[in-house]
């Protein structure tokens, strides 16, 4: 094993003293010395233009991607939007055409169960007659209740809905 | 060269520029804006008419309409001849149509329905178009038609309820102003105005549907049995006026009787006959002339002025009580009740019962019936009028005051509607209106004791229903000529009004036939009044008011059903 090198130390610098200006004397720096080369402002133009064209295009890209996502976006919300339309205007078309069916089957409901209707498949077609007398059953002996006619209910006689089954419908239409 | 007419191009194109931008954009925007924009009428979905439990009468259900614009039909012949056959019109009427002005909306055939229209459609014809329009229907055919009358092709309503509530069946159409394409879809994001269209109010009519059908099938048979012209029949419920069926048919020979155009019961009068003996008795009764229980001695004829009155068949001068009078249906005694009480006080009661005056319904067209001022009353008017002969009414107001003897004294007043359903489906109940009193409790419930013996011992036998009691009276009247002054020899009017069960009303029929073979009323008339009473108590499961005539027997349930398996 090879002996660690011990780090060489580096000088260091002895502290500088500043000079004690000795009364009478003129400072060395400004004691007049060889004439210097006079000052010129350095020409950076072309520094700037190149800078500014960076920037300028810089923008024009960030501009032109700008331009070209707004005008994406635009076309894909327009795009969207007729598409929505169409579809709006396919379901406005469904929903009347839906109303009117609703419409032509209430109608056809109130035709079946009309009278005339009901008594003609009654006679016709099921081959059912009045009855020819009507018996009254009288209440039977401790009954307290009220004679009843024979006879069906009058939802039953008339074939009828209650007015709450048919009140829904009508603000609807 | 080509520099030229590319600088002439850019020239136009940039006058062509600064005049669409600069000098007249507005009139351009204006110009392109009333291209695309669309004025679509909403038409008002008419009210329907209910019956009391809710079953609609009359109701308008959408259908389509066929209709062109003559100048962008491209072969008005061949489209004439492809549509004609659908439509089922005449092949030159179309043509007719289609070339025959300088319109640009044609109509070709109105609310048809779905199938002919789907046929239409299929066609695919140019400048041919469809749109909706509402159409009335009745479900129940001709039921009430008089009643529940007519409306045009454009919705209104020309006769009837329809026309009575027009104001308030008809509702307000609306409009949508819409963007659209040249393909006639919307333009997505442009303009778009709705004003949706209002429906009509419905009406909830007093009138029951199974009660109007019977009604009507009762009458027509007997117009049938009895070879009569005609016939009217009322059913009310007597306490609340509320008219339950109403109904009048007509037969012209050989066919079968069919409802009448108009509401005869409200527009026709007749001469009511003895049935309008109910006000002579009452006014006799309320005025304290005679009790029922008084005895009074009557001919069989009677002279008054020139005339000599007489009973409808000769019987010795007799003793007879005051309801015997009633009972028997007397014109002379009758005439000698009226003429002890004197005219100006039966004249004034003829007005409380409701007579010469409107009922109060306001339907189109009622006539107030025909009674002559006291003042102008002939010398023999006491006689017939006390009769109920020189005088007209119309069936309601007889019925009406038939009523106040049901109705302990008090005459309601006649309703035909029961509410009104606003769009938004609320119902609004329609007040009745007060009823006015016309005679006294006693005297109401003395009359209806008599005109209960008049069923059951008097003329009106055949009004008689098993299980209850009933009142009426019977009448039977001579028909005035419409040729001369005076009355057809032979014609008569067979009238028959009455209440059940007798000492708690229900209801109160009327039943008129016109010209029946025989003309009795109580032979023609009665009968049908025990059919349409029958029915009706069943239907609004009255109990019977008297114990049955049998004895109590088995029956299995299929007996207690309206039909019953043949």
């Amino acid at each position: 094993m090879s002996p660690v090198p011990a780090p060489a130390r580096l000088p260091v610098p002895a502290p500088v003293r500043p000079r004690r200006a000795v009364p009478g004397s003129v400072p060395e720096h400004l004691r007049p010395s060889a004439p210097r080369p006079r000052l010129r402002l350095v020409d950076n133009t072309r520094l700037e233009q190149a800078t500014r064209r960076r920037r300028a295009r810089r923008l024009g890209i960030t501009a032109a991607v700008l331009a070209v996502a707004s005008l994406m976006a635009l076309a894909a919300t327009h795009a969207m939007l007729v598409s929505n339309q169409v579809r709006l205007d396919a379901l406005e078309a469904q929903a009347a055409q839906a109303q009117g069916r609703h419409q032509a089957l209430r109608l056809e409901v109130a035709t079946l169960e009309s009278p005339a209707r009901v008594v003609s498949v009654a006679t016709e077609r099921l081959g059912m007659v009045p009855p020819e007398v009507v018996t009254y059953l009288p209440p039977v002996a401790g009954d307290q209740g009220e004679p009843r006619p024979s006879g069906p209910t009058p939802e039953v006689a008339s074939g009828a809905l209650p007015w709450g089954a048919v009140k829904p419908y009508l603000g609807s239409l | 060269m080509l520099l030229v007419a590319m600088l002439m191009a850019f020239a136009g194109v940039s006058v062509r520029l600064t005049h669409l931008q600069l000098l007249a954009p507005e009139a351009h925007a204006e110009r392109g804006m009333a291209q695309r924009l669309r004025t679509v009428e909403l038409p008002a979905q008419r009210g329907s008419l209910f019956d009391r439990n809710g079953n609609e009468l009359a109701m308008s259900v959408p259908q389509q309409t066929v209709w062109a614009d003559p100048r962008l039909v491209t072969d008005p012949t061949t489209t004439a001849a492809e549509l004609a056959p659908v439509l089922d019109m005449d092949e030159a009427k179309v043509l007719e149509r289609l070339v025959g002005g300088d319109s640009r909306f044609v109509y070709l055939a109105r609310q048809i329905d779905g199938d002919r229209a789907a046929a239409v459609e299929s066609l695919d014809l140019d400048g041919i178009n469809l749109r909706e329009e509402p159409r009335r229907f009745r479900p129940a055919g001709d039921l009430a038609a008089g009643l529940l009358g007519e409306v045009d092709v454009d919705g209104g309503g020309v006769s009837g309820l329809e026309l009575q509530y027009d104001e308030r069946l008809v509702g307000e159409p609306g409009e949508l102003l819409v963007e659209r394409g040249a393909a006639g879809g919307t333009i997505a994001g442009g303009e778009k105005r709705l004003q949706p269209a209002v429906r009509g109010d419905d009406l909830v009519l007093t009138i029951d549907r199974s009660l109007q059908y019977e009604v009507e099938r009762s009458l027509s048979q007997q117009v049938v049995t009895t070879d009569a012209d005609g016939g009217m029949a009322v059913v009310m419920d007597p306490r609340s006026g509320e008219i339950l069926a109403m109904a009048s048919v007509e037969a012209e020979p050989g066919a079968t009787p069919g409802p009448t155009a108009d509401n005869a019961t409200l527009t026709d009068v007749f001469e009511p006959g003895s049935v309008a003996k109910v006000v002579t008795f009452g006014a006799v009764a309320e005025e304290g002339v005679a009790e029922p229980d008084d005895v009074m001695v009557v001919p069989d004829s009677l002279r008054v002025g020139p005339k000599t009155f007489t009973d409808s068949s000769s019987h010795p001068t007799e003793p007879m009580t005051v309801a015997e009078v009633l009972g028997q249906s007397s014109n002379v005694g009758t005439i000698m009740l009226a003429r002890e009480m004197g005219k100006e006080r039966l004249g004034g009661y003829l007005g409380r019962f409701g007579f010469g005056e409107p009922t109060g319904l306001d339907f189109p067209g009622e006539t107030p019936g025909i009674i002559p001022p006291v003042e102008d009353w002939a010398s023999t008017s006491i006689g017939s009028i006390a009769i109920g002969q020189g005088i007209a009414v119309n069936a309601v107001q007889m019925l009406g005051a038939l009523n106040v003897m049901a109705n302990d004294g008090v005459r309601a007043q006649p309703r035909l509607v029961r509410s009104v359903v606003d769009p938004s489906g609320e119902e609004h109940p329609v007040a009745a209106a007060e009823g006015a009193r016309v005679v006294s409790e006693e005297t109401a419930a003395k009359m209806a004791t008599m005109l209960e013996a008049a069923v059951s011992d008097g003329t009106g036998l055949n009004a008689r229903v098993e299980g209850y009691t009933v009142a009426g009276k019977t009448g039977t009247a001579r028909k005035p000529s419409t040729e001369f002054r005076g009355y057809e020899s032979g014609a008569y009017t067979s009238v028959f009004a009455g209440f059940v069960p007798a000492e708690d009303p229900q209801l109160s029929i009327i039943v008129i036939l016109d010209e029946a073979h025989p003309y009795y009323g109580g032979v023609v008339a009665a009968p049908v009044f025990a059919e349409i009473a029958e029915y009706g108590l069943r239907l609004l499961s009255v109990p019977p008011t008297v114990a049955p005539p049998t004895e109590p027997v088995e029956v299995a349930p299929s007996a207690d059903d309206v039909m019953t398996q043949d």
